[in-house]
């Protein structure tokens, strides 16, 4: 079991990683995930895929602590620190920065429905399971996930802020 | 085309997924061909998932993380009779891992997770609170009677400012943090070239115990954590970890408790 945890480790941190943007916070999220896979074992039910189930533990982990900064009146963790300094180069890496920047201005719940369809590859049905909704809602809130990520895009990609360069 | 109505957005997201049956997606494709604006959108989708895969796939190379293995590694399960072996498993991996990623982790193998979390806790209070230049401190090293007397009250554990003066560190003063649940105390040290430590106490949830040392760094900045009796005991700063190993023993020692 143990082993077949750290092998999911890479995807549960390319999944936090979406959800928070800060390498930190994400990693203690994935940390925090492990833990808590080991601790409740015995509720896996081996006929689920393991990392289905890590990430069903995961997202809820990310979910409550949203909900704890929330109370707490803390900064929202979405916002992340500045980013560690990585040497603006490519044109290619501004702009998956700048998709990593736009996917924090999404609401958490059509992140997590756009990780996990677009870049875990999971099925409808799997990320319903994942997020305890129906495939529906799946359905409506990657539509309306994908709308708003186009605008911010086109918004980014915009004339007037090429110019400055 | 003219009697057909345009493709649903709906359609093109089951499209782009490949979440439709052959047939119909063959007819979408179809479709396709005669609807100009539908192309576009599906284009724009195409080009933003490309984008959020590109921006997220390389953290699947990433180094393993020597924290996250030895989360993996030092669990609740089997603790005793596996722990030796796990903890030689772990060191080796950390050893490996270590050399890619800017983390560096020791002893933290068999250390229970609240022991890594309070650590954390305590790297981002000195991250906090050890910047402030001239308000580092409520309750000032000239008045460490009353310090210790009211961290002791609020966090429900009697203690003490540890003297680390034989190390070069001078007590500026401490502060009463908040952890979600539980009161933190916080003690700050300086030594003569203005460089901060801060010790963290916690009445411990896990009741009373004792454990190993754990290290964690986030960049320059270090942190031990471990157990002594009823306190969550964390020390942090800007120092190597052998340093910290010292000043660590040095702060069991006047806790009165062992680490």
């Amino acid at each position: 079991m143990r082993q077949a945890i750290i092998e999911e480790i890479p995807h549960l941190r390319r999944f936090a990683r979406g959800l928070l943007r800060d390498v930190e916070a994400a990693d203690d999220l994935v940390q925090d995930c492990i833990v808590r896979a080991l601790t409740k074992e015995a509720l896996y039910d081996p006929e689920r895929s393991l990392r289905a189930w890590l990430f069903t533990l995961l997202r809820n982990l990310f979910v409550s602590r949203l909900r704890s900064a929330r109370l707490r009146h803390e900064r929202p963790l979405e916002e992340g620190d500045a980013e560690p300094g990585v040497a603006a180069g490519q044109t290619e890496q501004v702009l998956a920065r700048q998709m990593l920047a736009l996917l924090q201005r999404l609401p958490a719940e059509q992140r997590e429905v756009l990780l996990l369809v677009s870049v875990e590859e999971l099925t409808y049905r799997e990320t319903a399971e994942i997020l305890g909704i129906p495939p529906g809602t799946v359905m409506s809130r990657l539509a309306r996930g994908r709308e708003a990520l186009r605008r911010l895009q086109q918004e980014a990609d915009a004339p007037p802020l090429r110019r400055v360069k | 085309m003219t009697d057909r109505p345009a493709l649903e957005d709906a359609t093109l997201h089951a499209y782009l997924d490949g979440e439709l049956a052959p047939a119909q997606a063959a007819e979408v494709a179809a479709r396709l061909e005669q609807d100009a604006g539908a192309r576009a959108r599906l284009a724009g989708w195409q080009e933003d998932r490309r984008r959020l895969k590109a921006a997220l796939d390389p953290v699947l190379a990433e180094p393993l993380a020597p924290r996250l293995a030895a989360a993996a590694w030092s669990a609740p399960r089997g603790r005793r009779r596996a722990a030796a072996l796990l903890a030689r498993v772990a060191a080796a991996l950390l050893l490996v891992a270590a050399f890619g990623a800017g983390w560096l982790v020791r002893d933290a193998a068999l250390s229970p997770a609240q022991v890594t979390a309070f650590g954390r806790a305590a790297l981002d209070a000195h991250r906090v609170f050890a910047a402030e230049l001239r308000h580092p401190v409520e309750v000032p090293a000239s008045q460490a009677g009353h310090l210790n007397a009211w961290l002791s009250n609020r966090i429900g554990v009697p203690i003490a400012a540890p003297d680390l003066s034989s190390a070069g560190y001078r007590l500026l003063g401490g502060r009463l943090l908040s952890e979600p649940g539980r009161p933190v105390a916080l003690y700050m040290y300086e030594d003569a070239a203005g460089r901060r430590l801060t010790l963290s106490l916690a009445h411990s949830r896990a009741g009373d115990g004792t454990g190993d040392l754990t290290f964690q760094a986030r960049g320059r900045l270090q942190v031990v954590s471990w157990m002594a009796g009823p306190l969550d005991v964390a020390l942090a700063g800007e120092l190597d970890g052998d340093r910290l190993r010292g000043l660590a023993e040095l702060v069991a020692a006047g806790l009165g408790r062992h680490a």
